[in-house]
């Protein structure tokens, strides 16, 4: 027996795992060493799902913040609502790596000095993949780092497999792009690439960076042009167009921003002085209602350079050049969470990614 | 203020001792809301699991939730004095609420109860929670190496 005759008996297995799923990861994995049994049920993939649907809940904010350009050492700091701030490495990842996505957990990452190189990992648990080369040349576009135009990663928290997705055009050197969209999927469950074809559309060819939401078994992208949505459904690898809220087509002079939030699509307007939030109450109808509109008096020198990155209903995480601030709706109270001590040559919002801790497995 | 139509429930402890709470607010535990719906109409519902010493702390929480003019941020304070308690009676009342099917007091208990063991070593777990190792000592530094990263 494992348990000794104490008041309690055998503490049941089912709360045990309720206990165990409101650990953070760190000690989380250190309770596999106190015995076999609390082993195997960390170690079951019904607790993988429990673990994550409780921790999924807490959105984060993740930016990479390098010391100076030449700092070989990937960091990543996590600014959280309800543990603060923390600091994460990546270098299990045996090389130079660029956070291109965030989903549940895992991170997509590029190589820097091997172009079309990309790894999927759990910064949380260390676990990292090398996924395989697809054999198509690196997508290619005007790109500072000239790597494919949309990067997408899709974990799905019921089945525990995940997609990475790369889309853009090709464009031969010294030629205007050509009409072809490609499309690569990568697929956790076959391990291989596979490739669709589309062809160009007005609205691909431009797409916000680090904003991609995953949800419903499907991919959403704001185009920078800022006139829909744009959506994969990773079932049928088929496009398809949502529209925005009618009020954030009508404005003009303001910025669009698309985001989760609890599970559902989220776009949020600033302004000179307000921020507008929008959520989609029914996705099936498309339909958009206003559920906020925030001024930005109190914070009106930073509004140029703020970018929304993470929200949940009651806060919404964003970023500037040097901080990462968060605005609890209930209090309607600014936060400051995170500073940058030195002078940092790449503003945060540039970098910084919605994240949540979960323990998804990218293997 | 009750109408005339809220009903009080006797509660009665392993030990016999008799508690009376109304009923919208012991519908909290769905054991209860099971029996009430199911048309139980004894004089007292035996919680044959749950002793005094439990049940008063029970019902403080049960109270304190269905209490509609209070703010959220009020309950988290009571919730930061209420997981106050040694540790053994923290495990006593997760069985309680795992028994009477409690949601709130299970969320609450079970996040005091990690919070403690979070800072614990893994022999301290084991000697809170009555744990044999069964582990031998190759086994033990197998698993200890291959999860080097949550010790650091």
């Amino acid at each position: 027996m494992n348990h000794c005759n104490s008041k309690y008996g055998v503490f049941p297995d089912d709360i045990m795992v309720q206990i165990f799923a409101r650990l953070p990861v760190k000690s989380l994995f250190r309770t596999k060493c106190v015995c076999k049994l609390w082993y195997k049920l960390i170690s079951e993939r019904y607790f993988t799902r429990l673990y994550n649907e409780v921790s999924v809940k807490n959105p984060m904010v993740l930016v990479e913040a390098n010391e100076s350009l030449s700092e070989s050492r990937s960091s990543l700091i996590l600014v959280d609502n309800m543990r603060g701030v923390s600091e994460f490495l990546l270098d299990f990842i045996k090389d130079r790596v660029r956070v291109r996505a965030s989903c549940n957990g895992l991170l997509c990452c590029s190589s820097i000095p091997d172009k079309g190189v990309y790894y999927v990992c759990n910064p949380m648990t260390r676990q990292y993949k090398l996924l395989p080369r697809s054999r198509e040349r690196p997508i290619t576009r005007f790109h500072p780092d000239g790597e494919a135009t949309l990067v997408g990663l899709a974990c799905n928290l019921l089945t525990g497999k995940y997609n990475v997705v790369l889309a853009g055009h090709h464009r031969s050197f010294g030629h205007r792009p050509e009409r072809t969209f490609i499309c690569l999927i990568f697929d956790s469950e076959s391990n291989k690439w596979r490739k669709s074809v589309s062809l160009q559309d007005d609205h691909f060819t431009h797409m916000n960076r680090n904003q991609v939401v995953f949800i419903n078994g499907a991919l959403h992208w704001l185009t920078a042009s800022c006139s829909c949505v744009l959506v994969l459904n990773l079932d049928s690898d088929i496009w398809r167009k949502m529209s925005l809220p009618d009020e954030v087509n009508s404005g003009s002079g303001s910025r669009i921003y698309l985001l989760e939030s609890d599970g559902r699509l989220s776009v949020i307007q600033i302004s000179e002085v307000w921020m507008n939030i929008f959520m989609m109450e029914d996705y099936d109808k498309e339909e958009w209602h206003m559920v906020d509109r925030v001024s930005l008096r109190c914070i009106r020198g930073m509004v140029p350079g703020i970018f929304p990155i993470s929200k949940t209903g009651e806060y919404v995480f964003l970023a500037t050049h040097k901080q990462v601030l968060v605005y609890q709706r209930n209090s309607r109270v600014w936060k400051e969470m995170y500073s940058v001590k030195n002078n940092a040559t790449l503003p945060l919002w540039f970098s910084a990614h919605s994240f949540r801790s979960t323990i998804f497995s990218c293997q | 203020m009750s109408s005339p139509e809220e009903k009080t429930l006797i509660l009665k402890s392993s030990d016999n001792e008799e508690f009376l709470v109304k009923e919208s607010v012991a519908v909290q535990c769905i054991t209860i809301k099971n029996l009430v719906e199911d048309g139980c109409d004894l004089d007292a519902i035996p919680l044959l699991n749950v002793d005094s010493k439990n049940l008063a702390w029970i019902i403080e929480f049960m109270e304190k939730y269905a209490d509609s003019t209070s703010t959220d941020a009020e309950k988290k304070d009571f919730d930061t004095e209420f997981v106050k308690k040694p540790f053994n009676d923290v495990l006593g009342l997760i069985l309680a609420a795992n028994y009477l099917n409690f949601p709130a007091l299970m969320d609450v208990m079970c996040d005091a109860c990690a919070n403690e063991m979070k800072l614990w070593s893994v022999e301290q777990v084991r000697e809170k929670f009555h744990i044999q190792n069964d582990y031998t000592e190759e086994e033990e530094k197998a698993v200890r190496a291959e999860n080097f990263w949550a010790f650091e």
